[in-house]
C-alpha cells in the first residue's frame, strides 16, 4: 500500500502531483512538496540508515538541517553525494537515494556486530588501541580509513556547475520564520534594501506547523499574507533554499543557495548551487531554535523522533508517522504535538517527567483521550528496526530515584521533547558571546557585535506576540539607523500560540536509575554514537575540559556539529562534576553552519578558468607550430618547439645551434615594459638603478640592476631613452608588476617633487627578438632604417618601419649573439612574426623557446634575476660590481653596501661550475660541499642556480652561488646527488663562451 | 591586406534577449597623466577635448569625439575613434608643450569587451566585488576593479545596462572565456 501514513487532507503538499522516487532500489510515490523524509514516513519507511560506529538501525529524528541520523547517499554516478539529510532533500521525479554505512543492506548489516562489541569500543578506543607498536600504525590505518566515514564520495569529476555572487544589502535577515518575517517586513516597509534568507523551500518556519492564531488568522494563512506583502516590495529579496554558512568580520556572510539541486538535472548551463558573498550594513539573526532530544536508554531507535519534527510531518506534509504514539517530555509546549496527533486519530500517551502538570493541559488532554503519566520517565525501549514498546517508571522527584513498578507500553512512534536550544551557531561565529539561560537551560546570545541584532527564539524568547512585536521593532530600529522609517506600524493585536515554551530542565532524569553502561546506550550524540557512558568515561579519564571531552568522545562533531547534542552533553558534564552548566562552558562554532559543497566554494574557478593564462599576440602561432609551453608566472611561454620526434634536449640543442650559427627568433613580449616620462626621469633612474643615467643620449640603451633598500638585487633590464623626456624601461617577465609598484611607491611617498610619470605598456608592444650572425642581414631587408654595423651599433635604438609597420628596433642582446629586439604595437605582432618566418626561410630562421634562451644566456654568464639571485644577493655577489656606481651620491641600496655583512668576503658569489666528468648535467638546486659525507647533514658552501647542457661548448655548464667563490677559481668542489652519487666540479669563470664579446659586435 | 590581429577575433559572440557579449574592434586609448594641482595643464586638455576632465572617482566626461574616464587623481583614460587617435596625441602634445604631463598610447594594451543586456549586472556580480547599487549606477560612470582574476576598467555607456570592459591584452582570452561562461546561465 502506498502512502499508508498519509492523512486525507492538509499540509503544504500537492496531492495532485505524484512523484516517483527510489529508496534502496525500491520505488515509492510521494507528492510535490515532500521531503525525502516525509515521503518515506508517508510510506511507513522508518529505517533510513545505520549509525557510524555501532551500525545501529536509525530513522528520522528531525525535520531540518540539524538531522544527525537520516543521512543518505543521494544520486548516482558522478552526481552521487554522501551524507545528504533526508529531512532536507526535496523529492523530484526520478530521485534515487540509498542508505549509508551498511553492508550488504540496511536491513541486514554485517557491521552491526559492532553493536554487540560496544563494550570494546568506548570513547578513545582508537587512541588506546592503536598506539603500539608504533611501527604498525600504517597497517592499522588501512583498516581504520576503511571503517571511517559514512557515505561514499564520487570517484569521477563533478559535472555540475556552481556559481558565485557578490551581494550588498542594507539589512540581511537570516531566517524566515515568525521573527525574521517581521524584521524583514519592518525593514522592507521602510524602504531598506533587504535580503531575507531562509533554509526551507518557503519561508514561515514554525508558523507552517503550529496551530497558532495571529489576529484570528491561522498562522499559515497569516504567513502567506506577510509573504505576499514582502514579495510586492522591489527592495526586498527573498532567497529560499539558502543557508547562511559563515558569518565573518564586519557583517560579511556567505550563503549557499540551492538553485537546481532540488530538481531533476536540467542542463549544464544552469548552476546547481550559488555561493553568495554578502556584505550587509546590518544583520538580524532570526534563526529560531532547535528542539532538544531527551537522553534515555535506547533513545535512538527508528520511530523515535523529536516532537516538533513529528508535528511538522503531520501539519506540513500530511503524514501521520505513527498511530500509537508516546510523547516523552519535560515541557508544556510539546503537548501541542500530542493534541494534534490525537485530533488526527492517533492513540497518544504522554510520559512527563514533571510532577505537576498544569490543569489546563491535563483537561485538554482528557478531552482527546490522551493518557498522561506525570512524574514518569522512559527508562528503556524495544524494537530493533523500529520502536515497538517502551518501559516507563515513576521518578521520585525528591531524590531522583526510580520508584514503583515498571510499566511496558506498546507503541509505533515515540516523540521526545527536552526543550529548545536557540540556534546560536552563526551568532557565535560572528564572535558574539553566549550566556547560559537557567530557565531554558540553554545558551542564548549575550553581547552583540556592532550592527547586529538577534530576535525571536534565536534570542531565547518563545512568546509569539512578543516575538512578532520585538522583531518588527528590530527591523524598524535598524531602518532608523540607516535614515529610513516605515510609514506603517505593526497592526497585530493578538498572537496566540496555544502552548508556549517557557522552561525546561536538563537534569539527571535523562539517565534514570538504570545504570549507565556501554550496554545501556543512552545516546547523547546520535551521529557519532556517543553515549552518556562515553561522557562519563571521558570525565573519569581526565578529559574534563569541554574541548577535551568533545575531542575524546567526538560528541558535537560530524555533519550536524552537535546541533541536537551539545547542550545535553554539557548538562551531563555539569551533572557529573556537580557544577552549573555555565561553569562548564561550551565549545566554539566555526563555519560552515552546515555541510557545504566544495564545488560552490570553487565556483567557476575550475578547469581553464582556474587561473588566468596570459597570452602574447603570437600565442596562437606557437600553438599551431607545436610549441611545448612553460608557465612563467601566469604567462604561457613557448618552452621549446620540438620537430617530429625530438625530445626537449634535441630541440634545445637544435635551437641553440641555430642562434649561434644563423638566425633564431624568440617571442619576448612578456618582458615588463614601463613608459617613463617627465623632465626628471634621468634623475629618477639614477636613484632606482645602481649605475649612472645622466649621460644617456636619446636613442641609446643601457642595462641596469635594481636593488632594494637592503642592497639586494631586485630586478634588471634595459632602459632606453626614446626622446628628451621619455624613456622605455624593460623589466623581467615575473617582476613587471612588482617594479611598477616599486617605482610608484617611491614617486608617491619619497620623491614627491620629482617630475616623472610611469605607465605600464607591457602589452602595448609585441617584442620579436631575433638573434644570430645573420640577424643584421636578415633585418636589413625588412626595415627601412640603416642597420649597418656603423649606423646601428650595440645598445642603440632606432624608430622606423619593419615590414611596413612602425617599430622600435633595439640593438641589444641576451644571447651574446648579434641581436635585435623589434617592438611593434601588439595588433601587428603576429603579422610581423609571420613575415619574419616567411622571409627568414633563407636563413633557416628558427623559433626558440625559453629553455634555449636560458642555455644561450648561461653560456654567456648572464644572470636571471630570481634564478641566479634569490633576494639575498648583492651586485658584488654576482660579480657585477662594475655596474655599481662609485660616484653617485645616492641610489636605492647604496647605504647597505657599507654594512659589514654585505662587505664580508666569504659571501656566496656567482661562479661557473664545470663537472670534471664532462657529462653530468647537475640538477638545479643541488647543494655544493667541500667535503661529501655518507649522508646529510653536510656543510653546505653553496648551491647550483642554473645548469644546462651547452651545445655550443659541447659539455654541461652550470652557474653556482658559492661562498667566497670568486677567490676559489680552479678549486674542486663536490655535489652530492639524491642518488647518493657525488660529482666533482671545478669552479670557473661564469662566462663559458665568447668571453671577449666579439660575436655581439659583429 | 589585414595585418592586424586581436586576441578575441575568433571568439563566438553572444547575442540573446537579455545578455550580449561582443568584442569591440580596436579603439583609440590614450593614458593621460597630469598632476591634479596643475590646473593650467588640466584646462588646456579640457579646452582641447571640449569638456571638463572628470574630477572624481568613477566619473566619465564625454562628447561625440571622445570619452575620458577618471582613473586616479592624476590619471585619465581618453578613448576616441581609432583613426583619430594619432591626431589626438599629436595635438595634445603640441598644446601641452613645456608642461609636465604624460601621454601614452595604450590602444593595444587594453582590449574592450562589451557586455550588454538586462542581465549584465548579474553576470558581473558573479566575479566582480563592486557594489553595483553604489557604483556604475548611471551612464558615463566608470570603476576599476577585478572580474574573477582579471583587473578591469568598467565603463558604463548607457542608462541601459551597457558596459565596456577594458582588460589587458594578455588577460583578454581568459576574461572573455570567463564572461562567456557566466552568461551561459541566461542564454538558454
Amino acid at each position: 500500500m502506498s502512502n499508508q501514513n498519509r492523512i486525507y487532507k492538509g499540509g503544504r503538499i500537492d496531492r495532485d502531483l505524484a512523484i516517483n522516487f527510489k529508496f534502496n532500489g525500491k520505488e515509492y510515490i510521494g507528492y510535490q512538496g515532500d521531503t525525502l523524509a516525509s515521503a518515506l514516513l508517508a510510506n511507513d519507511v522508518h529505517l533510513i540508515g545505520r549509525s557510524f560506529k555501532y551500525h545501529r538501525p536509525r530513522g528520522i529524528l528531525t525535520s531540518g538541517s540539524e538531522e544527525p541520523n537520516a543521512l543518505v547517499q543521494l544520486g548516482l554516478g558522478a552526481r552521487t553525494e554522501p551524507n545528504m539529510r533526508a529531512t532536507e532533500i526535496e523529492i523530484y521525479e526520478g530521485l534515487e537515494a540509498s542508505s549509508q554505512n551498511c553492508w550488504p543492506s540496511v536491513n541486514f548489516d554485517i557491521g552491526s556486530i559492532n553493536n554487540f562489541l560496544s563494550r570494546v569500543f568506548p570513547a578513545g578506543f582508537y587512541y588506546k588501541t592503536f598506539m603500539w607498536p608504533p611501527s604498525l600504525w600504517l597497517f592499522y590505518e588501512h583498516f581504520i580509513r576503511k571503517a571511517a566515514g559514512l557515505g561514499v564520495a564520487p570517484t569521477v569529476k563533478n559535472p555540475d556547475r556552481y556559481e558565485q555572487k557578490f551581494h550588498y544589502c542594507d539589512i540581511l535577515v537570516v531566517g524566515g520564520g515568525a521573527s525574521g518575517l517581521m524584521s524583514a517586513l519592518a525593514a522592507g516597509r521602510s524602504g531598506c534594501d533587504v535580503l531575507l534568507i531562509d533554509e526551507k523551500p518557503e519561508p514561515g518556519g514554525y508558523l507552517r506547523n503550529t496551530s497558532a492564531k495571529i489576529d484570528n488568522l491561522n498562522s499559515n494563512d497569516w504567513t502567506n499574507e506577510i509573504l505576499k506583502e514582502l514579495e510586492s516590495y522591489d527592495n526586498v529579496t527573498i532567497l529560499n533554499r539558502t543557508a547562511v554558512m559563515g558569518y565573518y568580520d564586519y557583517n560579511y556572510l556567505t550563503a549557499l543557495q540551492k538553485v537546481t539541486n532540488h530538481l531533476p538535472y536540467l542542463s549544464d548551463k544552469m548552476p546547481r548551487e550559488r555561493y553568495w558573498r554578502i556584505r550587509a550594513k546590518k544583520v538580524i539573526l532570526a534563526q529560531g531554535a532547535f528542539e532538544r532530544p531527551l537522553v534515555f536508554s535506547g533513545n535512538d531507535r527508528p520511530g523515535i523522533m523529536l516532537a516538533s519534527a513529528a508535528r511538522t510531518y503531520l501539519n506540513q506534509f500530511g503524514v501521520l508517522p505513527g498511530k500509537s504514539v508516546i510523547l516523552f517530555t519535560n515541557n508544556d509546549h510539546a503537548y501541542g504535538t500530542a493534541i494534534d496527533f490525537a485530533n488526527k486519530g492517533a492513540k497518544v500517551t504522554i510520559v512527563d517527567n514533571r510532577e505537576d502538570i498544569p490543569s489546563e493541559l491535563s483537561d485538554r488532554c482528557n478531552k482527546v483521550k490522551i493518557k498522561i503519566y506525570p512524574s514518569h520517565s522512559i527508562i528503556n525501549t524495544h524494537g530493533y528496526q523500529k520502536i515497538k514498546k517502551v518501559e516507563i517508571q515513576k521518578v521520585d522527584q525528591d531524590n531522583n530515584e526510580l520508584t514503583g513498578s515498571l510499566r511496558e507500553i506498546e507503541c509505533d512512534l515515540v516523540l521526545m521533547s527536552g526543550g529548545w536550544n536557540p540556534s546560536v551557531q552563526l551568532f557565535s561565529q560572528s564572535r558574539g558571546k553566549l550566556e547560559y539561560h537557567s530557565k531554558l537551560n540553554s545558551f542564548i546570545p549575550k553581547d552583540l557585535i556592532k550592527n547586529q541584532k538577534v530576535v525571536g527564539c534565536n534570542n531565547g524568547n518563545f512568546n509569539l506576540l512578543e516575538v512578532l512585536k520585538n522583531s518588527y521593532q528590530a527591523g524598524l530600529d535598524f531602518a532608523t539607523e540607516l535614515g529610513k522609517s516605515a510609514n506603517k506600524s505593526l497592526e497585530i493585536e493578538t498572537a496566540f500560540e496555544d502552548l508556549e515554551f517557557t522552561e525546561a530542565k536538563v537534569e539527571p532524569y535523562m539517565i534514570g536509575k538504570k545504570k549507565v553502561t556501554h550496554g545501556s546506550k543512552h545516546f547523547v550524540d546520535f551521529q557519532h554514537d556517543v553515549t552518556a557512558a562515553d561522557i562519563f568515561l571521558a570525565q573519569r579519564e581526565g578529559y574534563i575540559s569541554v574541548e577535551h571531552t568533545k575531542r575524546y568522545t567526538t560528541t558535537g562533531m560530524g555533519t550536524d556539529q552537535g546541533k541536537t547534542s551539545n547542550v545535553n552533553a554539557l548538562a551531563l558534564m555539569s551533572h557529573i562534576h556537580n557544577k552549573p552548566v555555565d561553569n562548564i562552558g561550551h565549545t566554539t562554532f566555526r563555519p560552515p553552519y552546515s555541510p557545504q559543497t566544495i564545488g560552490a566554494i570553487a565556483g567557476r574557478n575550475v578547469d581553464h578558468l582556474f587561473d588566468p593564462e596570459r597570452k602574447t599576440a603570437i600565442h596562437q602561432w606557437h600553438v599551431d607550430n607545436g610549441a611545448e609551453f612553460e608557465d612563467v608566472g601566469q604567462w604561457k611561454r613557448p618552452h621549446y618547439f620540438p620537430q617530429k620526434n625530438e625530445n626537449i634536449h634535441d630541440a634545445v640543442n637544435r635551437e641553440c645551434r641555430a642562434v649561434r650559427n644563423s638566425l633564431g627568433i624568440l617571442d619576448a613580449s612578456t618582458l615588463g615594459k614601463i613608459d617613463l616620462q617627465g623632465p626628471d626621469v634621468a634623475k629618477f633612474l639614477n636613484l632606482i638603478y645602481t649605475n649612472a643615467w645622466s649621460k644617456l643620449e636619446v636613442g641609446s640603451c643601457r642595462y641596469g640592476l635594481m636593488c632594494n633598500e637592503h642592497g639586494m638585487v631586485f630586478d634588471d633590464g634595459v632602459t632606453t631613452r626614446i626622446s628628451e623626456n621619455r624613456y622605455h624601461m624593460t623589466t623581467t617577465t615575473g617582476g613587471a608588476a612588482r617594479v611598477m609598484s616599486w617605482l610608484e611607491e617611491f614617486l608617491q611617498t619619497e620623491w614627491l617633487d620629482m617630475e616623472v610619470f610611469c605607465t605600464s605598456v607591457t602589452e602595448q608592444w609585441t617584442v620579436l627578438s631575433i638573434s644570430g650572425p645573420n640577424s643584421r642581414e636578415f633585418l636589413s631587408s625588412l626595415a627601412d632604417v640603416d642597420i649597418s654595423k656603423e649606423a646601428f651599433p650595440f645598445m642603440k635604438m632606432k624608430e622606423g618601419k619593419v615590414c611596413g609597420i612602425d617599430a622600435r628596433i633595439f640593438r641589444i642582446s641576451f644571447t651574446g649573439e648579434l641581436s635585435f629586439e623589434i617592438n611593434v604595437p601588439s595588433r601587428y605582432g603576429l603579422f610581423v612574426w609571420n613575415e619574419f618566418m616567411k622571409h627568414g626561410k633563407k636563413y633557416d630562421i628558427t623559433p626558440y623557446g625559453t629553455e634555449s634562451m636560458h642555455v644561450l644566456r648561461a653560456e654567456k654568464g648572464f644572470i636571471i634575476v630570481g634564478q641566479d639571485t634569490d633576494g639575498s644577493v648583492t651586485p658584488k655577489d654576482i660579480n657585477m660590481d662594475w655596474i655599481v656606481s662609485k660616484k653617485k651620491e645616492d641610489f636605492l641600496g647604496k647605504r647597505s653596501f657599507s654594512r659589514s655583512d654585505t662587505r664580508r668576503i666569504d659571501r656566496k658569489q656567482l661562479v661557473g661550475l664545470l663537472v670534471n666528468d664532462k657529462k653530468t648535467v647537475l640538477p638545479e638546486g643541488s647543494y655544493v660541499v667541500d667535503e661529501a659525507k655518507p649522508r646529510p647533514p653536510m656543510d653546505m658552501i653553496g648551491h647550483v642556480s642554473s645548469s644546462y647542457y651547452s651545445p655550443t661548448c659541447d659539455h654541461p655548464i652550470a652557474l653556482s652561488l658559492i661562498k667566497n667563490g670568486l677567490n676559489r677559481m680552479g678549486d674542486v668542489v663536490k655535489i652530492p646527488l639524491m642518488s647518493g652519487k657525488v660529482i666533482d666540479a671545478t669552479i670557473t669563470d661564469s662566462i663559458f663562451y665568447d668571453k671577449e664579446g666579439a660575436r655581439n659586435n659583429e | 591586406m589585414n595585418n592586424t590581429n586581436s586576441p578575441l577575433q575568433s571568439k563566438d559572440q553572444i547575442k540573446s534577449s537579455n545578455i550580449n557579449l561582443e568584442y569591440m574592434d580596436f579603439i583609440g586609448k590614450i593614458n593621460l597623466r597630469i598632476r591634479d594641482v596643475d590646473t593650467d595643464v588640466l584646462n588646456k586638455v579640457s579646452a582641447y577635448l571640449g569638456y571638463e576632465l572628470p574630477k572624481n572617482s568613477g566619473e566619465v566626461s564625454t562628447n561625440d569625439e571622445s570619452r575620458t574616464a577618471w582613473l586616479g587623481p592624476n590619471e585619465f583614460l581618453i578613448q576616441c575613434a581609432e583613426d583619430k587617435k594619432d591626431k589626438f596625441i599629436e595635438d595634445l602634445n603640441r598644446n601641452l608643450n613645456e608642461c609636465f604631463y604624460a601621454l601614452t598610447d595604450v590602444s593595444d594594451y587594453y582590449i574592450t569587451i562589451r557586455l550588454s543586456g538586462e542581465k549584465s549586472i548579474e553576470v558581473l556580480e558573479k566575479g566582480c566585488p563592486l557594489n553595483f547599487k553604489e557604483y556604475l549606477k548611471n551612464k558615463n560612470t566608470c570603476a576599476q576593479s577585478y572580474i574573477s582574476k582579471g583587473t578591469v576598467l568598467i565603463d558604463r555607456l548607457s542608462e541601459d545596462q551597457v558596459f565596456d570592459i577594458l582588460i589587458r591584452w594578455s588577460f583578454a582570452d581568459y576574461l572573455w572565456d570567463w564572461l562567456s561562461d557566466s552568461c551561459s546561465e541566461f542564454t538558454n
